[in-house]
């Protein structure tokens, strides 16, 4: 059985399975919109691998963290936006 | 003893820091993502990784290599690379010798609707969808060019998605040529095709087809599709869409490797223009896994001093053949000129700087574009809109600085 781990997204308690991404992780608690660009249209990843900068969200408040390249950890808080 | 670094742990890289590593050389391997593996063999919690991936990684967990994942690349010295560590902090690593594995990213190709939500590439939804991402019931539009739109529509399908369509670019008279060609060269990769159409039957694929458009409101909701002739329209939740790969070759760039249309210019021994600098992979011209294992053994080899063995002379000749399947590929799924009226004078093109087409047509170049628009100045550094804007408009790339990749301030001033 593979274990599983409690992170926050936007506030709301989600459980993951342990390996995950935040990305995923966020995709699994129902967001497609991570952030909000420098003229506010609502952004995805769409690289998956770290070039695109379009998955960045806030990691336990550290901003401008690729949610595609983070695993997550237990307690993590994530926000997105 | 001599010190190597190997930059980039896909396959290429991983092959080259086996056989440096069995020949007993201190090798270091670096990778910027969580996991070794590299784009085509990107980490599962789910999927078990292919039988050659995971002989390989057996391989490298055996040779005593130092593995350094989640940590980049974002400068070089001389005979030394500049780090950064996941937990900040920059670490100067020397080396004796550098195989640069560093692969390639995909080409995005701006169209309207492409800035929506859940509009992302082919190999991008790949990664998301290995790393965890939910597609049950999705329904997916799969567009752009090359073999990867069957492979990642298979994936997706087998997750449960409902794949739409597969829409190629290129014509059903090349299509038919790569699949003689395949038969040939390559005939074990025509029966993974047929398996992977299998997977995401019946869904069709649509030859000489692309995505002109997606509409939507906080994400996609449609897709409108062309031939060129006419144009329909399509229900989707997510559109995965590229139009194959670009050699990453900024490190190399910044080192001053020699290049020639985007590529890496590397002799039969996979060695650059540098001495001590060898390149591997798709950064010396996109042709797919094993030509990039292959690359990466005779790089391997010959930085350890081993190049003029029997081992090497079987891997040229191995790698001759997996060449002219790369040249094949390329030819077939070459992009239709038709597809640099894709972006609208409205659409987006930098998507760092949210600088659109019809600021960005009347530039003289990518210098004067960057200067005057901001175009390429984001976090991305111009790796997306740079390779678009090198296809739409013939621009050459900018210059590469350093750092690489955004880099805490920090993590200079804790050196």
């Amino acid at each position: 059985m593979m274990k599983k781990i409690t992170v926050k997204v936007n506030d709301k308690s989600v459980v993951v399975p342990e390996g995950v991404t935040v990305a995923a992780a966020l995709y699994m608690a129902g967001e497609t919109a991570f952030r909000k660009s420098v003229s506010g249209q609502l952004r995805s990843p769409v690289c998956g691998m770290g070039i695109c900068y379009e998955c960045r969200v806030q990691i336990d408040n550290q901003p401008h963290q690729l949610a595609c390249h983070q695993l997550c950890r237990e307690g993590m808080e994530i926000r997105t936006l | 003893m001599t010190r190597i670094v190997v930059v980039g742990a896909g396959p290429a890289g991983i092959a080259a820091a086996c056989r440096t590593a069995e020949s007993g050389a201190m090798v270091t391997l670096l990778d910027r993502e969580p996991y070794p593996g590299g784009g085509i063999w990107h980490h599962s919690i789910d999927y078990p990784v292919p039988r050659k991936a995971k002989r390989w990684f057996n391989r490298l967990d055996k040779v005593g290599v130092s593995l350094r994942t989640s940590e980049t690349v974002v400068d070089i010295t001389g005979r030394s690379v500049q780090v950064q560590r996941e937990q900040g902090g920059l670490d100067s690593i020397a080396f004796d010798k550098l195989i640069l594995a560093t692969g390639a990213h995909e080409l995005f190709l701006p169209f309207p609707g492409w800035t929506l939500p859940n509009v992302m590439g082919v190999g991008g939804a790949q990664a998301l969808l290995k790393a965890g991402m939910p597609v049950k019931r999705l329904r997916v539009v799969v567009g752009g060019s090359g073999p990867l739109l069957f492979a990642v529509a298979a994936s997706l399908a087998k997750a449960g998605a409902k794949i739409v369509c597969v829409a190629e670019q290129t014509s059903l008279m090349q299509l038919a040529k790569f699949a003689l060609g395949t038969l040939r060269y390559q005939p074990a990769k025509m029966v993974q095709g047929m398996g992977y159409m299998l997977q995401y039957f019946p869904a069709p694929y649509w030859p000489n087809t692309w995505v002109k458009e997606a509409r939507g409101d906080s994400q996609v909701r449609e897709v409108i599709l062309t031939n060129g002739k006419r144009q329909w329209i399509k229900s989707a939740d997510l559109v995965a869409c590229a139009y194959g790969l670009v050699p990453s070759v900024e490190l190399a760039t910044l080192a001053g490797c020699k290049q020639e249309n985007g590529r890496l210019v590397v002799d039969s021994l996979q060695r650059t223009s540098i001495e001590g600098f060898f390149a591997a992979g798709e950064i010396t011209g996109i042709g797919g896994t094993d030509l990039a294992i292959t690359e990466g053994e005779i790089a391997g080899l010959t930085a350890a001093g081993k190049e003029s063995g029997t081992r090497t002379a079987k891997l040229i000749v191995r790698r001759e053949r997996q060449q002219k399947f790369a040249r094949l590929l390329n030819q077939s799924f070459a992009l239709k000129p038709q597809l640099k009226q894709l972006p609208a004078d409205d659409t987006i093109v930098c998507r760092c700087e949210d600088i659109t087409f019809g600021e960005l047509k009347n530039q003289a170049d990518q210098r004067s574009a960057k200067l005057y628009t901001r175009c390429g100045m984001g976090p991305c550094q111009g790796r997306v809109c740079s390779s678009a804007l090198q296809y739409l408009l013939d621009w050459e790339p900018n210059k590469v600085r350093p750092p690489l990749f955004p880099t805490k301030i920090g993590s200079f001033l804790s050196k």
